[in-house]
């Protein structure tokens, strides 16, 4: 079968035919030799009794008189003529298996003696026997007067007539099929040719394509080599000419294919952004540009081959991973990368599928972020500097607290025993107690500042955000009451955590206090309304995400404004007030979190900031770790 | 005599209380302004301590407030870190003095001598100066609210009396001294005028709170500050 | 090109294969032809024949063996063929072809003779060809010109006296050609020996364009020849070719010359002549006979054939009491060639050597003036026909 299937097509359509041809022959040859056989024998039989039959009735008398003359006459008779072929030989018995006459002029074999003596208990039997190397059907027929047998007729029907006439006809049939197979076998020659030549000129036309070689024209084996001038209608000719338009169609689009590529190529070399080729599967590089071999300080023979996740921080190299069959297009903005020098860098990817060199691939672009997360990361700073500066008039106001205490109860103890005064032991243990309780007061607050001006390193941790909250609330509500607002908590205890940053929760909601505060405090100048300010803080969970709500009772924000509000550098203070750095910066940072932050608000009558965070879902929402004071 | 303190912080109260007891005052005390205006008109006391910060009515308030009061009640306000703004506020409106938290004891005798000092004093004392030419220098004895109108004129007495051989100038600061805002600066721009000439200033008997408050408006840059001499 | 050649030789492979296939089955091959030496000892060779010899019947059988067996002594007497002697046996038939059948069975298988010899008639002699067929056994001589027994040629069946075709057509040239008569009837038995007989006149006829005028038969065993006869005279024939026996034939004649018909009457030679003669009597004169042999008597006017000489010499040695007759020497011709194909033979003779011996008889002089051949498809020796016409009662040879 493996022989057959490596046939050419032609051969293929060849042998089919031809075999099928023998095949069916030789099954109607087989079926209709034994039709015949069968057919013949028994018509040789039958006609064999016939004669039998009749020389039995024509030898009654001569038996009865014991005429041996007649008898053989009778004998000789029944092989006359045609029937010499049929009749091998004809015995004529007594009913004693004596032979009164028979046809064996040189004497007749043996075996006939046995057989003929045989048959006086055999009655119109039928038997095959060989006489004289010649196969015969024996057949007996008896004599009969009335019921009386009186003799037997035997006769040898020579086989060889059925024989003689199957071998003719088996030389017929085969010269038949010979003829048929010789002629089907230039015809189907022939056929297969017509079929297989057109392919085979298509196929080698096909395999110059393949080399590129768009420059032959179908004038070798091909029928027509214009369309226009084809006037036949078979499907070969179909081919061809689909075939033809195929061709000028791929040489027009591997030209347009070529420029195409040239042109890429040219973008990928020149291209202003570091661009990999990343195998799919494996996530190995294939190929950088200039760009990437520049900004990540190797050669493009180390980056090729390398894997890469090498080249990014571990977990920011995941985003990859995350990348799913189908998506065309994947963005992930500040992922980490390191040079070859270790130095850090920050790119935003963008990566889409595509076919390179017949491999399935990435095509990672890069844009060199670094300077803007710097940027960013000094804004953030620059923003907390302002922030810390905010704090410091209540942070320093706060701090004085605890060290006027301090300094007038040393100085009490000082004076008093400077004037040799007797102090109460209560009055004495109230200072001392007093001393040692601001100190610590005072250290806390050194310590919120500490960590409030802290630069937060990169890695999100899990984040209670009622106790951000509360810590602001820790720096700024006094100062804030002072000011005659009312910072009101509502606090959900059972929320989820957060992934984000303590140090940059605390500024977020910081930021939007304070915005919150001097809003109050406008509305109060501006507007003469002496309606207590109020600042609502309220941290909930829907289901999905956590969010906070920080509402005031502030001037509000005018609808043209709200969509400005979070845009760098607005803001509706005085100059010198502030920068207008704040919402954007918290807007960034919300969005680092992968939170969202919205506002409504009522001129007037208020603002209302809502910022909506995914819950960090371990296992379950997070516990408060403290209790809410 | 009675001695009022008004602030929001509990133990800052208590020290106060404590000091101003072992000081031999009749001490009371209260939280916030409004409370403490009651107790003013309760117990009239002579001095009143009052911080500026205070949730409700602030400080300043509070002074307003009592100068409204037909009083010679001497109202000291206390200032924390960054209210140096509002303690001139307060001058303008009569405070008798300020100290700044954390109170030092210096401070607070210096408070409270130049409060009693003041209660003999009649109220809203004009601006008076003398000038006594000394050797090599000119000393000026100034007396009195000095607001921002006066200085004209002390300047033109200044430019008067300073000779050729003479490029010094004292100015000496009594108990009755005051002085607004307007001073501050008008006294700034005479110092300026006069180092122009080459003429040397130098403020004397200054309180500590005022040496202060000429610090922070830049004035010690220009002029030589003297502190005032306290018994302990 | 290549290509081309394999394929050719794929091709021719297969055409191999499928007569291979073909020949796979061997087609039943003849049996070998047998070297047959029955009947032939060292001493002997065994002849046999079965032939009409008993009753008045048994004249002709009885002549011809006579004849034939006055060579045939004469030959053993002279030592045999080679040291062999030629034992006859001949057994009486009556002109039964069933029994003359089962004789010849008999002679070939129980007798195992060597070769059969001189037959008589068509009947008997046609009856027993299977035998010979399937015995492969040599017959020489009979009496009989059946076309049967020569055409197509059985090299078994070894004729020596000319056929009725010729014996006709020898009739048919005579009167057309000498005698200038076109208006030709034939008088035939009513059996095989007379259809031959019309046949061969018929044959004869059409060569000279003609055919004959009236065709008259009588069953055999019968002298209903009334019938026949007014068939013929009312066609005014002015010859009759006439195929058949003496009585029937004697008959026929007396009648139309009684009535007054006289064309000129013709019989073959198998008519038996002298006892046409002996009944015609003198309504005899002018009867043409045509003769396969010379007449076997001696005539005042000619001088015997030395053949015939030496028949008659033979026959006066061994059968002194039989009188010489054309029949007595046709058997005598027989046992000549019978001889003579023996003798031809050799040594180490053989059933198939003796005919093959016969067969290479060419030419050969017996002294009756008809040179004896025979050949591969030529099985009948004589060609020539003798015209004898009767006068006085006599047959003598027409000029």
């Amino acid at each position: 079968m493996k022989y057959f299937s490596e046939l050419s097509l032609k051969n293929k359509i060849f042998v089919t035919c031809l075999g099928f041809v023998i095949l069916v022959s030789i099954l109607i040859g087989l079926f209709t030799r034994s039709l015949l056989i069968t057919g013949l024998t028994g018509e040789l039989k039958k006609r064999g009794v016939g004669i039998a039959q009749s020389v039995a009735d024509s030898s009654r008398v001569f038996i009865l008189t014991k005429n041996k003359a007649e008898l053989t006459a009778l004998a000789y008779d029944a092989r006359l003529g045609n029937r010499k072929d049929i009749v091998k030989y004809l015995i004529i018995t007594d009913n004693q298996g004596n032979i009164l006459s028979h046809t064996f002029t040189t004497g007749y074999p043996p075996i006939i003696e046995r057989v003929v003596k045989d048959t006086k208990n055999r009655k119109d039997k039928i038997i095959s026997i060989t006489v004289n190397r010649h196969r015969v059907f024996h057949v007996t027929v008896p004599v009969k007067e009335g019921i009386y047998t009186i003799g037997s007729v035997h006769i040898g029907l020579d086989q060889r007539h059925i024989d003689k006439l199957i071998s003719n006809l088996r030389l017929i049939f085969l010269s038949f099929l010979s003829t048929v197979s010789i002629l089907f076998f230039f015809l189907s020659h022939r056929l297969a040719l017509q079929i297989t030549k057109p392919i085979s000129s298509l196929i080698r036309y096909t395999d110059q394509l393949t080399k590129g070689n768009f420059n032959i024209l179908p004038n070798d084996g091909i029928n027509e080599p214009h369309p226009a001038s084809n006037t036949n209608d078979d499907e070969i000719s179909k081919l061809t000419n689909s075939f033809i338009k195929m061709t000028s169609e791929l040489k027009s689009s591997t030209n347009r294919l070529t420029k195409s590529q040239e042109k890429y190529r040219s973008l990928f070399k020149s291209g202003p952004n570091p661009i990999f080729v990343v195998n799919k599967k494996t996530f190995e590089i294939l190929d950088a540009n200039p760009n990437a071999t520049h900004l990540f300080g190797f050669n493009r023979d180390e980056l090729v081959g390398m894997d890469l996740f090498k080249l990014a921080s571990t977990e920011d190299g995941r985003f990859l991973n995350d990348y799913s069959e189908g998506e065309t297009m994947l963005t992930r903005s500040k992922v980490r990368f390191e040079k070859k020098d270790g130095r850090v860098l920050f790119v935003n990817i963008h990566a889409s599928p595509s076919e390179y060199r017949n491999k399935d691939v990435i095509i990672v672009a890069a844009t060199d972020i670094t300077e803007l997360v710097e940027k960013d990361s000094q804004l953030i700073q620059a923003s907390k500097m302002t922030n810390l500066e905010k704090m410091s008039a209540g942070i320093a106001h706060e701090i004085n607290q605890p060290l006027n205490a301090i300094k007038m109860g040393s100085e009490y103890l000082s004076m008093m025993n400077q004037r040799k005064q007797k102090i109460d032991d209560k009055d004495y243990q109230m200072v001392v107690t007093q001393i040692s309780t601001q100190v610590s007061r005072a250290a806390e607050i050194v310590g919120r500042l500490k960590s409030f001006s802290r630069k937060a390193d990169f890695s999100r941790e899990v984040t209670d955000i009622n106790l951000c909250i509360q810590s602001v609330s820790k720096i700024i509500g006094r100062q804030i009451a002072l000011q005659n607002i009312d910072l009101v908590l509502d606090l959900d205890k059972n929320i989820p955590n957060i992934l984000a940053h303590n140090n940059r929760m605390e500024q977020v909601i910081f930021n939007l206090v304070t915005n919150a505060r001097d809003a109050v405090n406008e509305r109060i100048e501006k507007y003469q309304n002496i309606e207590k300010g109020r600042i609502t803080i309220t941290t909930f969970f829907n289901g999905q995400d956590v969010g906070i709500t920080l509402s005031d009772n502030g001037t509000g924000i005018a609808p043209d404004q709200k969509e400005r509000i979070f845009e760098s550098f607005y803001t509706t203070k005085e100059m010198g007030e502030g920068l207008g750095l704040g919402l954007p910066i918290i807007h960034g940072i919300v969005r680092d979190y992968n939170g969202t932050i919205s506002v409504s608000s009522k001129p007037g009558a208020g603002a209302s900031f809502r910022l909506l965070f995914p819950a960090h879902q371990p296992g379950g929402p997070g516990k408060s770790g403290e209790q809410k004071k | 005599m009675k001695i009022l303190v008004i602030d929001d912080e509990k133990p800052t109260l208590s020290m106060f209380n404590l000091f101003l007891t072992a000081y031999g005052y009749d001490v009371s005390v209260a939280r916030d302004g409004e409370k403490g205006l009651d107790m003013f008109k309760e117990i009239s006391p002579d001095i009143v301590f009052t911080d500026i910060k205070m949730p409700g009515i602030d400080g300043l308030e509070v002074l307003r407030r009592i100068r409204n009061q037909d009083t010679d009640t001497q109202v000291i306000i206390i200032t924390g870190h960054g209210d140096m703004e509002k303690a001139v506020e307060a001058l303008d409106l009569d405070a008798s003095d300020f100290i700044n938290k954390p109170v030092e004891r210096k401070a607070l005798n210096s408070a409270l001598a130049r409060a009693e000092k003041r209660r003999q004093l009649p109220r809203n004392m004009p601006f008076e100066f003398r000038s006594l030419q000394k050797n090599d220098f000119l000393q000026i004895t100034l007396t009195g609210k000095l607001s921002g109108q006066k200085t004209p004129d002390l300047l033109k007495k200044i430019q008067e009396n300073v000779q050729e051989t003479i490029n010094e100038v004292h100015m000496i600061t009594d108990d009755g001294f005051s002085i607004t805002r307007s001073g501050i600066s008008a006294l700034m721009t005479l110092i300026q005028k006069l180092r122009q000439t080459h003429i040397k200033i130098s403020i004397e008997n200054l309180s500590y709170n005022y040496i202060r408050v000429f610090q922070m408006a830049g004035m010690d840059k220009i002029a030589t500050l003297v502190e005032e001499v306290l018994p302990d | 090109m290549k290509k081309i050649l394999k394929k050719t030789a794929v091709a021719i492979c297969q055409i191999f294969v499928f007569f291979l296939f073909f020949a796979c089955s061997p087609p039943q091959q003849s049996t070998v032809i047998q070297e047959n030496k029955t009947g032939i000892t060292d001493t002997g060779i065994l002849i046999g024949s079965s032939l009409a010899l008993a009753g008045h019947a048994g004249y002709l059988g009885t002549q011809m063996l006579q004849g034939a067996m006055s060579y045939i002594r004469h030959i053993n007497d002279s030592g045999g063929i080679l040291g062999r002697k030629i034992n006859l046996i001949a057994l009486d038939d009556s002109y039964d072809p069933t029994q003359c059948l089962y004789n010849t069975q008999q002679l070939i298988l129980a007798k195992q003779v060597f070769a059969l010899f001189s037959y008589l008639v068509t009947p008997t002699t046609m009856r027993i060809i299977p035998l010979i067929n399937d015995a492969k056994i040599p017959l020489v001589g009979m009496f009989t010109g059946a076309n049967r027994l020569r055409q197509p040629v059985n090299r078994y069946l070894i004729n020596i006296r000319a056929s009725y075709y010729q014996e006709t057509r020898a009739a048919v040239d005579l009167l057309v050609n000498k005698k200038n008569i076109d208006k030709i009837a034939v008088f035939y038995q009513y059996d095989e020996y007379g259809f031959d007989g019309l046949r061969g006149a018929e044959i004869a006829l059409k060569k000279h364009g003609l055919i004959p005028v009236a065709k008259g038969s009588y069953i055999r065993g019968t002298l209903d020849v009334e019938a026949g006869l007014e068939k013929i005279m009312q066609s005014d024939a002015q010859a009759v070719v006439m195929i058949g026996t003496y009585d029937p034939c004697a008959k026929f004649i007396h009648l139309a010359r009684a009535r007054g018909y006289n064309p000129i009457f013709h019989n073959v030679s198998f008519v038996g002549s002298k006892e046409l003669a002996r009944r015609l009597g003198p309504a005899g004169e002018g009867v043409i006979v045509t003769q396969v042999v010379p007449p076997p008597h001696s005539d005042i006017q000619t001088e015997p054939l030395p053949g015939v000489r030496q028949y008659l010499s033979l026959l006066k040695q061994y059968y002194p009491d039989s009188k010489p007759s054309f029949v007595g020497l046709e058997g005598y011709l027989n046992a000549r060639i019978l001889v003579e194909g023996l003798r031809r033979s050799g040594k180490n003779i053989t059933r198939e050597k003796f005919i093959q011996a016969i067969e290479s008889i060419n030419n050969y002089d017996l002294g009756i003036q008809n040179l004896l051949s025979f050949g591969k498809n030529d099985n009948q020796g004589l060609d020539n026909v003798y015209y004898t016409i009767i006068k006085n009662g006599e047959l003598v040879l027409l000029k």
